[in-house]
Parts: structure tokens; C-alpha cells; sequence
């Protein structure tokens, strides 16, 4: 049984995909769950699920690309309200909505990384904070939005329920888009890191002028991490959409790219898991603790000293403390044996 | 267009310069010493407006609903108060640099950042445990008269503001100028280690810095927050939004810089409706001032009055 599982079933399990489609499947049997989970702790993870998407694609910008874009929110306004006015307003099929808005995200994310080439640093924070300002203005500013609050697909105008393929879609059906999305976009990010690319972007970041004497496209590799991460957000903005059935545009402007940097930083820069706990942290944590124990206004003030003692003391995000957890670990483990068995 | 237009967009721009620039200067100290884009200048500064209301308010309850009713009768109800709100933000500047940022000095910017984005998370919750559960609070301007100046007519609460905030930056500026302080500011921003190498106290200047911005934060929060007749914890975010704007549009690697990139967003904010409203698009003008923002930025990435810094490998 143990040469079995050592041989056998050790090296899948140890498969990076194998975490990846098991994340899927607690996805899906959360989705079953829904009567029995309590609705906080529900409503937690599903967020946590779809903003962890755009949390991916801003850790290939700033852990790879080292690019401190706060433009995130665009990206998910126009995933969300894309989705919205494309299905509600063209009365286009389910797919082609997401299309669109994914089309649509490529094009800006192009230009934000034109922008990106000729700007750096906490310049750059700022100047994409303006260009997701601008994208913010016009969504506000098209008529049928009025003030930028979608009614979401149930109010205001003839409503148009969600069908996919023909089957209409509960809140809780979109948790199963949801599952997949998360696997995909993964496998998509721990391909591209483990790749050529990666170290591409990698060698960037260090710098940009040994990575071009080097024969290192600086256009190419900068527009790739910007059109994924653009991508990814929009991915995010759609599947909130399917899920909360409304957007507002005060929910996608600075204060959310801020938290959706915050939750890459906590997490760990560089780790796909690291980020999956950065975005619970950020996201999730205060609905599906904090607030379960009534602590009130404190729980706001928790939430930002936890955020800044983990900033402070575990610069390489929270995945390093659990690093240093299996470390500590292995040596009590060793001291256990020694004490057991005596020193070898 | 009037003349009397012209003169309202230019009075307007002066107005909203006047709490933009105290903003602006906050920031730009924080981010020459610190070297971060500072996210809880606004809160910081929000922190001593409620300070301010609250002490106002215990001047006097009315009998009737046993709510805070003031009526003002001498210029010193307002200025104590007032010294008192701009005191708080001065010290819980100086408290949140010695405590966090000179344990954090040689993170990266982004991390800073987000320390920055934590404390905004904090003190938006410890406003209402400390201020009470009402989310939104009585703001007091200096005055209620309105004068006319060439035919446009004027609040005198901005035009106080307008004096108080021109003459600060004066001394300030005065202050970088000519004294030590200023002279180790100015190291500091250009080279924090080298400076600290050459003896000067690294760490009293950027506390220092950090209790200024705050202190003027507080009073750009208390003079606009009067201005526009509300006091939330939210209210100075578009204020503070702006203050990067202008930062970035004049460069931040001179003092005068953002100054002056404030001065040109305020008129474009006066402006750009102005012209708008007669193409029937005056909605759009937020859209079309951020636009010109960016490409001017692109156009000169350091910013219309900055230096641009060549690095060596």
C-alpha cells in the first residue's frame, strides 16, 4: 500500500494540475452545498473564486511584469457591464456577450500597455488610474446606464433572464462557470510562468535593458502580460455579474485595484496559491468571519491592521509564512524522532 | 464667452486650488521622503475634520432635541476647534510614521502602498468608534456672506480659505528654502541613505514630513468638507484622486511641480464644462480632462516641469 502510493499516486497527487482541478471540484460541491453552508461563508468563497481570476492576472503584471498598474477595475467594469448591456440591450446569445466584453478588454489592455512602455513606476500607478477613470466616466456616461448603476438583469426595462444553451441560469448555476473559469485561468497562469515567457517577463523586471540586450522583445512580452491580466479581469467582471446580477461603478474604481494589489501583495507576488489566500484575506475574510462574530466597526479596523502586519513582516505574502510553518514542522517532526528513537 | 465667464473660471480655478494644493503639497512631501504614493492623505486628513466637528459640536446641545446646535459667536470657537482637528491629523502622522514606516523603509513602493491602503481601511473604521455611529457629520464653514467681485459672486468662506492655503504654501516654501528642515527634506528626497550618511537625522525629517501632510491634509479636509456642506469618511477621495493627477501632470520631482499641475487641472476643471455645455456634452468633461491629463503625461513622462532622471547601470 505505501510503495503504491509512493510510486503511483504520490507523483499525481504532487501534479500542479491535479490542485488546480481539485479547486474546481470544491467549487462545485460548495455549489451544491448552498443550502447547507451558511449564506456568509457562501457568498465568501464565490467571491473570492471570481475576484481570485483577476488576482491572477494582476500577479502576472506585478510579480512577473513588476508593473504596479491600478487599472484592474476597468477590466471588470468592462467585463460586467459589457456582459449587461451586450445580453440585456443587443439581446445577444450568452456567449457572444462574454465575448465581446473579452474582445473589448484585449483592445484597452493593448493600450494601457503602450502606455506602460513609455511611463514606470508610481508614475505608472497613477496614470493607469486614470485611464480606468476614463473607462469609468464613459461607462457612467452612457445613457442607458444611468449613473452607472446597471439594474441588473431583473429591474427596469423588459428583463432578460440568463440562458445558457438553452437552460435558463440560477445565481447559483453561474458557481459552475465559475469552477471552470478558475481551472482554466490556473492552468493558463502556471503554464505561462513555467514557460519561456515567464522567465521573459521575469528578466524584464529586473531589467529592462539587459533583458533587450539580451534579445528580449520588450513590446511583445509587456502587451502579452497587460492583454492576459486584461482578460482575466474581464473574465472576473463577467462572472460577478452572473452571479450578484448588478454592477456599479463605484465598485470597480480605485478602491477595489487597490484591493485586488492588496491581495496579490498578501498572498505572494509570484504564487498561485499565495494569491488564492491573499484574495480570501481581502475579499472574503471579513464576510465570512469578521462579521459572523458581530464585532461591528472593529472588524473593518482587524482587517486593515491584519493587512498591514502581514505586509510588514511576511514581505513575500502569506505563503511564505506557511512555508515557514512546514519548515517549523519538519523540525519538530526530526526532534520528535530523535527523542523517540534516539539522536541517529 | 463673457468676459464675467472668464473671470468665474479663473476665481473657480483659485478656489478649487486652494484646497487642491494643501492636498497636492501632502502628498508630494510624503511621496519626496517616503518615496510612496500616500493612499490615506485623504483619510488622514478626514480624521482631523471630524475632530474639528466634534469639538465644535460639544460647544453646545440645544434643550430642545437634545441635539448639538452652535451658534457661533466669536472667531475663537471656530480656530480652537480648527487647531485642534489639524493637531489630531499632525500627530497620528507623526505616530504612523514612527511606528510603521520607519520599520518598513526599505520595502518596495507597492508594498508601501498598500501599508498606505491598510491604514485607510483603519481609520475609516475607527472613525465612527470613536466619533460615534452617525456616518455623516456638520461641517462649519467660516462664513455665510457671499460678496460680488466683478460681477461673479463669491462665498467669503473660500476666499478665507483662498488667504490661509496661498499663505501656508508661501511659508513652506519659505521653510524648504531657508531652514535646516527644509534643507534635509530636500536631502532627503534626493538621496535618503547618502543623507543619512552626511548626518542628518533621517528619521526626525520624515516624521516630520509625515506630521506636516498630515496637518495640511487636515486642513484642505476641513476647509472643502465645509465648502461642500458634508463630512463623511469618504469625502476627500476625489480630492486626494486629484492631487495625484496633478502630481503626475506636473512632475513629481520638484516641489513646484505639482503646485503648478494643481493650478492647471483646477482651470481645466472650470474650463472644460464651460466650453462643453454649449456642444450639449457637459457630462463627458471629467472623460476629456482625464484624456488630456494622459497624453500630456505621455508627451512628457516626468511630468510639464519635471527633470527628467537618467539612471546609471
Amino acid at each position: 500500500m505505501k510503495i503504491f502510493y509512493r510510486e503511483h499516486l504520490k507523483p499525481f497527487l504532487k501534479k500542479p494540475y491535479f490542485g488546480f482541478i481539485m479547486v474546481g471540484l470544491v467549487l462545485l460541491i460548495v455549489r451544491f452545498l448552498v443550502d447547507v453552508l451558511p449564506p456568509d461563508l457562501y457568498g465568501a468563497i464565490v467571491i473570492t473564486s471570481y475576484y481570485y481570476i483577476a488576482g491572477l492576472g494582476f500577479a502576472l503584471l506585478l510579480g512577473y511584469g513588476g508593473l504596479a498598474s491600478l487599472g484592474t477595475g476597468a477590466f471588470v467594469g468592462i467585463g460586467a457591464f459589457g456582459l449587461h448591456y451586450v445580453y440585456r440591450f443587443l439581446e445577444m446569445p450568452l456567449l457572444v456577450a462574454i465575448l465581446v466584453g473579452i474582445v473589448l478588454s484585449i483592445i484597452i489592455s493593448i493600450a494601457f500597455g503602450f502606455v506602460s512602455l513609455r511611463i514606470s513606476g508610481m508614475y505608472l500607478a497613477i496614470v493607469t488610474m486614470g485611464l480606468s477613470q476614463i473607462i469609468i466616466e464613459i461607462i457612467k456616461n452612457i445613457p442607458k446606464y444611468a449613473s452607472g448603476t446597471s439594474g441588473g438583469f431583473l429591474s427596469g426595462g423588459p428583463p432578460r433572464p440568463l440562458v445558457f444553451l438553452g437552460m435558463e441560469l440560477s445565481q447559483d448555476g453561474s458557481v459552475v462557470f465559475m469552477a471552470v473559469f478558475v481551472v482554466l485561468s490556473m492552468t493558463i497562469v502556471h503554464n505561462l510562468i513555467t514557460s519561456p515567457t515567464g522567465r521573459a517577463l521575469l528578466a524584464i523586471k529586473n531589467s529592462e535593458t539587459a533583458a533587450q540586450t539580451m534579445g528580449i522583445n520588450l513590446l511583445k512580452y509587456r502587451l502579452l502580460a497587460f492583454v492576459i491580466s486584461g482578460v482575466l479581469g474581464s473574465i472576473a467582471g463577467v462572472l460577478s455579474m452572473m452571479y450578484i446580477r448588478n454592477a456599479s461603478v463605484s465598485q470597480i474604481g480605485l478602491t477595489f485595484a487597490l484591493n485586488i494589489l492588496a491581495a496579490v501583495i498578501i498572498g505572494g507576488t509570484k504564487s498561485i496559491w499565495g494569491i488564492l489566500m491573499g484574495t480570501f484575506v481581502i475579499f472574503g475574510l471579513d464576510l465570512a468571519v469578521f462579521q459572523r462574530l458581530e464585532l461591528g466597526n472593529l472588524s473593518l479596523i482587524i482587517n486593515g491592521i491584519l493587512i498591514i502586519l502581514v505586509v510588514m513582516f511576511y514581505p513575500g505574502g502569506l505563503i511564505q509564512l506557511v512555508g515557514d510553518l512546514k519548515k517549523q514542522f519538519k523540525i519538530i517532526k526530526k526532534k520528535l524522532r530523535e527523542k523517540i528513537y534516539g539522536p541517529e | 464667452m463673457t468676459f464675467t465667464d472668464i473671470i468665474s473660471i479663473l476665481l473657480n480655478a483659485l478656489v478649487g486650488f486652494s484646497y487642491l494644493s494643501l492636498a497636492t503639497f501632502g502628498i508630494v512631501l510624503i511621496f519626496k521622503t517616503s518615496s510612496t504614493t500616500n493612499f490615506a492623505q485623504g483619510s488622514l486628513g478626514i480624521l482631523g475634520a471630524y475632530t474639528t466637528s466634534y469639538l465644535i459640536d460639544k460647544q453646545g446641545v440645544s434643550d430642545l432635541t437634545g441635539l448639538p446646535s452652535v451658534v457661533i459667536t466669536s472667531p475663537w470657537q471656530l480656530v480652537l476647534p480648527m487647531l485642534g482637528g489639524i493637531m489630531v491629523s499632525f500627530i497620528v502622522g507623526l505616530l504612523i510614521d514612527v511606528v510603521i514606516f520607519r520599520n518598513a523603509k526599505f520595502t518596495n513602493a507597492a508594498t508601501k502602498q498598500i501599508i498606505t491602503m491598510g491604514l485607510v481601511i483603519v481609520i475609516t473604521g475607527l472613525i465612527p468608534v470613536i466619533f460615534g455611529a452617525a456616518t455623516m457629520r456638520q461641517s462649519f464653514v467660516f462664513s455665510d456672506k457671499t460678496i460680488t467681485f466683478l460681477g461673479v459672486p463669491l462665498p467669503v468662506h473660500q476666499l478665507i480659505t483662498l488667504a490661509l492655503s496661498a499663505f501656508l504654501i508661501i511659508f513652506i516654501f519659505m521653510m524648504l528654502k531657508y531652514t535646516k528642515w527644509g534643507l534635509g527634506v530636500r536631502a532627503v528626497a534626493s538621496n535618503e541613505r547618502v543623507a543619512g550618511l552626511m548626518g542628518i537625522n533621517t528619521n526626525r525629517i520624515n516624521s516630520l514630513s509625515w506630521a506636516i501632510a498630515g496637518a495640511l491634509g487636515a486642513l484642505a479636509a476641513i476647509t472643502y468638507t465645509a465648502a461642500i456642506g458634508s463630512l463623511s469618511s469618504t469625502s476627500m477621495i476625489d480630492m486626494q484622486v486629484n492631487a495625484f493627477y496633478a502630481s503626475i501632470l506636473g512632475g513629481f520631482s520638484t516641489f513646484f511641480g505639482p503646485l503648478a499641475g494643481a493650478f492647471l487641472l483646477t482651470t481645466a476643471q472650470a474650463l472644460f464644462p464651460a466650453i462643453l455645455v454649449s456642444y450639449n456634452m457637459a457630462p463627458w468633461s471629467n472623460t476629456f480632462l482625464y484624456i488630456a491629463i494622459i497624453i500630456a503625461v505621455l508627451i512628457k513622462p516626468a511630468g510639464l516641469f519635471g527633470k527628467k532622471v537618467i539612471k546609471k547601470v
